[in-house]
């Protein structure tokens, strides 16, 4: 594909973007399925930014070999272990450390890393067998074999090493049939049913070195300061320092296998918060970073900086809590033709330009736009404030003399909460919240620490109404979000919404490898989900960039922004200091 | 006697750290419910993940469980055959018998390696600003005194109380704004904003003084507030003292009467209000911290808490407890050893 | 109550010193006051805080009579208005009027101000009589627990606190009074230990006089001073307070307004809405530093050393 676009003013940028989404299936080639690896900005504000189109800088000037970059993020890494990985700049810092078998471009296609040629599953539709590149080394020198890729699956999920904490264990047990290497170069999968995100969830993790981690017991796995400062690796650059809550300083990996990379060091640099990111672009002390939306127009004009900004494959939407056990208040939002009123009720147009600066866009659908299953569906909400009046007459929500609606004595009120330390989304919530008391709906806002929004949300349901983002995975599968076996029990189904036709086809839809086929099963839970509204989407929020002048091949894209950056080796700054 | 003081202070000190960690301990558990710390809404973590997960931590445990656990008394008590009083535990640990405060629950690290390597941070942020203090309060002071009543007197006096009549966040960030992106959009040589060194080129000496310089003047300016007016006020009185008097009588020179008999005298009072501020240490700087990302123990205190990072929480917390419990024993041994009535208290 | 029986036997002795400077005798409390009454700059600076206290409590009749906005409506088409005939200090960033809102954050931060300043003195103050007075094992109980309470770093305790609690004005008060009650206890005892044992306690409690009545009557008067300070200078302190818990994400969410977090929600503007800062931060500025101004007057006045 490789769009040559120079990194302009992007809210232009936008409106082409959009119309190219439209239009095309951009998704060719995918040879798999992807998975959620969704990172909620708990408490940060971090747009794991990924997608198609915008921004990219190819240049075909000659390389300049060495030199330093400095990223700036608003928190440190935590673990860099590819089975503990956890959080946004942790899977940053872990993908320059660790390859991988599969990795993504950035509008989602699946490369071959480790692996030489994107696995297939085989005709009984649950075996993969995947050939490793000859060659690659370890950085000190030991030869990257199967043993290794057959360890590291080991450690996430057999019993031997149940006291690894990995997170995916839970998943690899019931997804995993097996995993063997017959030979030094080829690793076989056997799932245990057909399932579709196997390879783009599984396949993209990172893979340790067999001789350093068997000489440690499995318990001390957890603990091991290997977790954050590894010392075999295989990736482009190999970790130097980590000051805790400072820095982490990368050097360049002679031994990578795609070749040196040109930088001679990469600093990982944690600046306070996204406001002060913005500054530091300004004045030079970080060479790229995710600003606050809010400095995006503050940044136009400054002299050694370029912007960029993509939508990114993330949403954020409000979730109403349809269970009537859990509150009382699932009475108002049981009627459908409410939870379509109340949508409608919102001006998202006006919402994107003022609280998001312009740097997003309505959404439209269940899924955002970076998603290749992603369809326009027939059923679409835009603002009429008359309209939704009108609706919510017809419902039978009268309006009060103090303006609120009531309807067999129960007020048209409730709580909408989201989690403290995300600006644009406390602000959000007020607006809303204005938004709805202009219907006559007397709507109250909480933020609240993220650790109860999570029990709140996925365990103990006890809630009215929260609005949260998600940042999507690779693969279209939804499971956790609408599935009604995701109610509760730390799933993120709060809605506690019940429609078995969305349960079939979400079933279908991890067990069909067809590519065409899966995208029609997933078009049509978008349909349902967009009549049926349990949570509706509001915005789809850009992912925006400053990168300084001297930097070159900083191609961050929808699907290559955090992590995964096959381009990193390319990347070089003009001045090789 | 000094020695059995000191003694007799720290065997009090010990029940006080005790109620400490139950308090922390209390107060940290009481709203997590079934919250796996650390946890970034990740759908792919299944209800079995974080069951598993929770279990491995020992989190599913009966609270008093999980603080004797901690302690490393659970542990003693298996040993010494009173395992079977643990009810509902599995996984018991050494705890603190291991010598450290145990591992993050949210990556693992050992939560005394992150004590050490960032206390140090703290540290100099503290001791910098109240060395700041220190040297600018007592010019001030003296000023103020031997201009007692004037408008300059009045003046400096306004300056001193003015710079804590601004939150501490609004005035690091001004300076931010001031003295890195504004210096650097007029082409000035311009201070960094965040952290202690520059990542890559930084390092030397300059570099962390240009770092500490921002900082360190913010939280100082408490300090030169309050000690600028004691040292005034304690120089006023002392100048009115008969054997000042007397020194101007006997014909010496004002200047060594001011700066040599006075001043030793009024600066008393303010070595113990240093003292009164070494328990402050620690903590004091959350704020500064926070606002110019500065990596010390406050701001890992802080952000650990809202991450729900029980053990490492209970381990900074502590360990901070037991740091001002030593500093307050050393202002109140100097206080002793300046005036014997304490001692014998 | 106060400057009456009570210190009568104070002004005993002021009248022996007085009568050997050749001034008229007065009591204790009359001459401090008076002393307080002629620093023009403290009277000021009190007044001030009542103007503003004033102001906070008319808050909701001045927004609807004079300035005719509601601090929470929100008005996105007026987004980071300038200050103008219709926003006179300018709207934030959903379009809420400025000066509306700084009149109803002047109820918070006032009133957590003041409020976190009673419940510290009484619980400070009441552990602290009671410890001074029973001394013993009543006192060591009650001192070690405040050295428990004051071992933990005040931000560690506050950090705990508020994720314990929802913030709202009552909570954010009990949160600051958690970590402040210790010192004034300490304080309290202190000058407690101190008036106990003078001559004209031993000899009421010799007249038959009840524990709750020396307590009362003839401790608590002595002792008012220090707290009378303490309070003066603590409301400042537990603004800023309440400022720093705003900026840390620990206080008073939006919509409602806070003095502190208009100022530290503000901070991301600053380019291009300076006002935004600029407002807040000068109600903060000029309460504090009247209550500092305030607060150093009366230790001045109440100070028996500049006499």
């Amino acid at each position: 594909m490789g769009k040559k676009r120079e990194a302009d003013d992007g809210s232009n940028q936008f409106d082409r973007f959009l119309e190219e989404w439209s239009r095309r299936d951009f998704l060719r080639g995918m040879g798999g399925a992807l998975a959620f690896s969704a990172f909620m900005a708990g408490g940060m504000e971090l747009l794991e930014a990924c997608g198609g189109g915008g921004g990219a800088q190819t240049t075909s000037e000659n390389a300049v070999k060495g030199g330093h970059l400095v990223e700036g993020a608003i928190s440190d890494i935590s673990n860099i272990n590819p089975i503990f990985i956890n959080d946004v700049p942790s899977s940053t810092v872990g993908y320059l450390v660790y390859q991988r078998l599969v990795t993504v471009d950035r509008t989602g296609n699946l490369l071959p890393d480790l692996a030489s040629e994107v696995p297939k599953v085989d005709s009984d539709q649950i075996t993969y067998k995947v050939k490793l590149r000859s060659g690659v080394k370890w950085s000190d020198g030991q030869p990257l074999t199967a043993d290794d890729v057959v360890y590291t699956y080991q450690l996430m999920y057999d019993p031997k090493f149940k006291a690894v904490t990995s997170r995916f264990r839970s998943q690899l047990e019931q997804h995993l049939a097996s995993v063997t290497s017959p030979d030094a170069q080829t690793i076989v999968f056997k799932t245990t049913t057909p399932y579709a995100p196997f390879v783009i969830t599984f396949m993209n993790l990172g893979i340790l070195p067999k001789h350093v981690w068997e000489k440690l017991q499995p318990a001390e796995v957890n603990s091991s300061p290997l977790n954050q400062v590894p010392e075999v690796v295989s990736g482009a650059m190999i970790p130097v320092k980590w000051d805790k809550g400072g820095q982490y300083q990368m050097k360049r990996n002679d031994l990578f296998y795609k070749g040196k990379a040109n930088l001679d060091s990469y600093i990982f640099k944690v600046v306070p918060d996204a406001v002060q990111i913005a500054n530091q672009l300004k004045t030079g002390e970080i060479d790229v970073g995710q600003p606050d939306l809010s400095q995006w127009d503050s940044l136009a004009n400054v002299a050694n900086l370029d912007r960029v900004s993509y939508v990114a494959p993330s949403f954020d939407y409000y979730i109403q809590n349809l269970d009537p056990a859990k509150t009382p208040k699932a009475a108002i939002f049981s009627d459908p033709d409410v939870r379509k009123a109340l949508l409608t009720a919102l001006d998202r147009k006006k919402v994107a330009e003022k609280v998001y600066f312009g740097q997003a866009a309505p959404a439209d659908s269940s899924v955002s736009g970076a998603q290749w299953v992603h369809v326009t569906p027939k059923a679409q909400y835009a603002y009429d404030q008359a309209k939704a009046e009108k609706m919510l007459d017809a419902a039978g929500w009268t309006k009060g003399a103090d303006g609120t609606r009531a309807k067999n004595g129960m007020k048209m009120e409730w709580e909408l909460r989201t989690n403290v330390g995300n600006k644009v989304r406390e602000t959000l919530i007020t607006v809303l919240a204005d938004q709805w008391k202009a219907i006559g709906a007397n709507v109250t806002t909480k933020p609240v620490q993220f650790p109860q929004l999570v029990t709140q949300l996925s365990q103990t349901r006890e809630f009215e109404m929260i609005l949260l983002g998600i940042s999507e995975g690779l693969d279209p599968d939804t499971t956790q979000l609408w599935s009604s076996k995701s109610i509760g029990s730390g799933a993120l189904n709060g809605a506690a919404y019940k429609n078995t036709k969305v349960d079939e086809l979400l079933e279908q839809g991890v067990q069909t490898l067809d590519r065409d086929k899966r995208k029609q099963v997933y078009a049509q839970i978008q349909q349902i989900l967009m009549e049926d509204l349990p949570a509706p989407l509001v915005t789809y929020p850009k992912a925006v960039w400053g990168v300084s002048k001297r930097v070159r091949n900083w191609n961050v894209g929808p699907w290559n922004g955090g992590s995964p950056r096959p381009w990193f080796k390319d990347v070089y700054v003009t001045d090789g200091k | 006697m000094l020695a059995k003081f000191i003694l007799r202070r720290a065997l009090s000190a010990i029940p006080v750290v005790v109620g400490v960690t139950v308090i922390t301990f209390l107060l940290m558990h009481s709203t997590a419910g079934s919250y796996l710390p650390g946890l970034a809404l990740n759908p792919n973590l299944t209800a079995k993940d974080v069951t598993l997960l929770r279990s491995q931590l020992g989190l599913d445990q009966p609270l008093w469980i999980q603080y004797l656990d901690w302690t490393g008394l659970a542990w003693l008590m298996q040993h010494a055959g009173l395992g079977w009083l643990l009810v509902g535990a599995h996984d018991i640990t050494p705890g603190m018998l291991e010598g450290s405060f145990g591992h993050s629950m949210v990556d693992g690290t050992a939560v005394s390696s992150q004590i050490f390597d960032r206390l140090p941070n703290t540290l100099l942020l503290t001791v910098t600003a109240i060395l700041l203090g220190i040297v600018f309060s007592i010019p001030l002071g003296i000023m103020g005194a031997l201009r007692h009543g004037s408008r300059l007197d009045h003046f400096l006096t306004t300056v001193s109380v003015g710079g804590v009549a601004v939150p501490q966040f609004w005035l690091g960030l001004l300076l931010i704004l001031v003295f890195s992106v504004k210096f650097h959009e007029w082409g000035l040589p311009f201070l960094p904003s965040s952290g202690i060194v520059t990542p890559y080129t930084g390092g030397d000496l300059i570099d962390r003084i240009a770092h500490l310089v921002m900082p360190a003047t913010v939280l100082s300016f408490v300090y030169l507030a309050i000690w600028s007016r004691y040292t005034r006020s304690s120089m006023v009185e002392v100048l009115s003292q008969d054997y000042v008097r007397t020194a101007r009588a006997k014909g010496m020179a004002e200047r060594r009467v001011t700066y040599v008999h006075a001043l030793r005298n009024a600066v008393i009072p303010l070595v113990t209000l240093v003292g009164l501020e070494l328990p402050g240490l620690v903590g004091g700087g959350l704020v500064v911290e926070a606002v110019f990302g500065w990596p010390g123990i406050g701001l890992l205190a802080f952000q650990r808490a809202l991450a729900y990072d029980y053990t490492m929480v209970l381990g900074v917390v502590t360990f901070a407890s037991i740091l001002v419990v030593i500093g307050n024993l050393l202002a109140d041994t100097l206080y002793a050893a300046f005036d014997p009535r304490i001692r014998l208290a | 109550m106060i400057g009456q029986g009570t210190v009568e036997e104070l002004a005993l002795q002021d009248v022996a010193r007085a009568a050997t400077r050749g001034r008229p005798a007065r009591s204790y409390w009359r001459e401090s006051w008076d002393r307080l009454r002629d620093n023009r700059v403290g009277m000021f600076a009190g007044y001030l805080i009542l103007i503003l206290a004033l102001v906070a409590i008319l808050a909701p009749f001045i927004s609807t009579y004079v300035t005719h906005f509601d601090p929470i409506k929100q008005d996105l088409d007026s987004q980071f208005d300038p200050p103008s005939g219709r926003h006179w200090l300018g709207a934030d960033e959903t379009g809420r009027d400025t000066l509306t809102r700084l009149l109803w954050g002047a109820r918070i931060s006032l009133g957590v101000g003041f409020l976190t300043v009673a419940i510290t003195l009484l619980a400070g103050g009441g552990v602290g009589l009671v410890a001074g007075f029973f001394h013993g094992r009543i006192d060591n109980v009650l001192m070690r627990i405040v050295d428990m309470v004051l071992a933990i770093p005040g931000i560690f305790l506050f950090i705990l606190m508020s994720i314990l609690f929802t913030p709202s004005t009552l909570t954010l008060s009990l949160i600051i009074a958690s970590v402040g009650w210790g010192g004034v206890a300490r304080l309290v005892r202190g000058e407690v230990l101190t008036v106990k044992n003078r001559d004209f306690m031993l000899a009421t409690r010799s007249l038959g006089a009840s524990n709750l009545r020396l307590i009362l009557r003839h401790l608590l008067p002595n002792v008012l001073p220090v707290l009378i300070v303490a309070a003066s200078l603590g409301v400042g302190a537990i603004i800023l307070a309440e400022a720093a818990l705003d900026f840390l994400g620990l206080g008073i969410h939006q919509p409602t307004p806070s003095w502190g977090n208009m100022l530290s929600n503000s901070q991301t503007y600053f380019a291009h809405s300076t006002w935004l800062v600029v407002f807040p931060g000068i109600m903060i500025f000029v309460t504090v530093l009247a209550a500092n101004i305030f607060g150093n007057a009366v230790r001045d006045a109440f100070d028996p050393r500049l006499r």
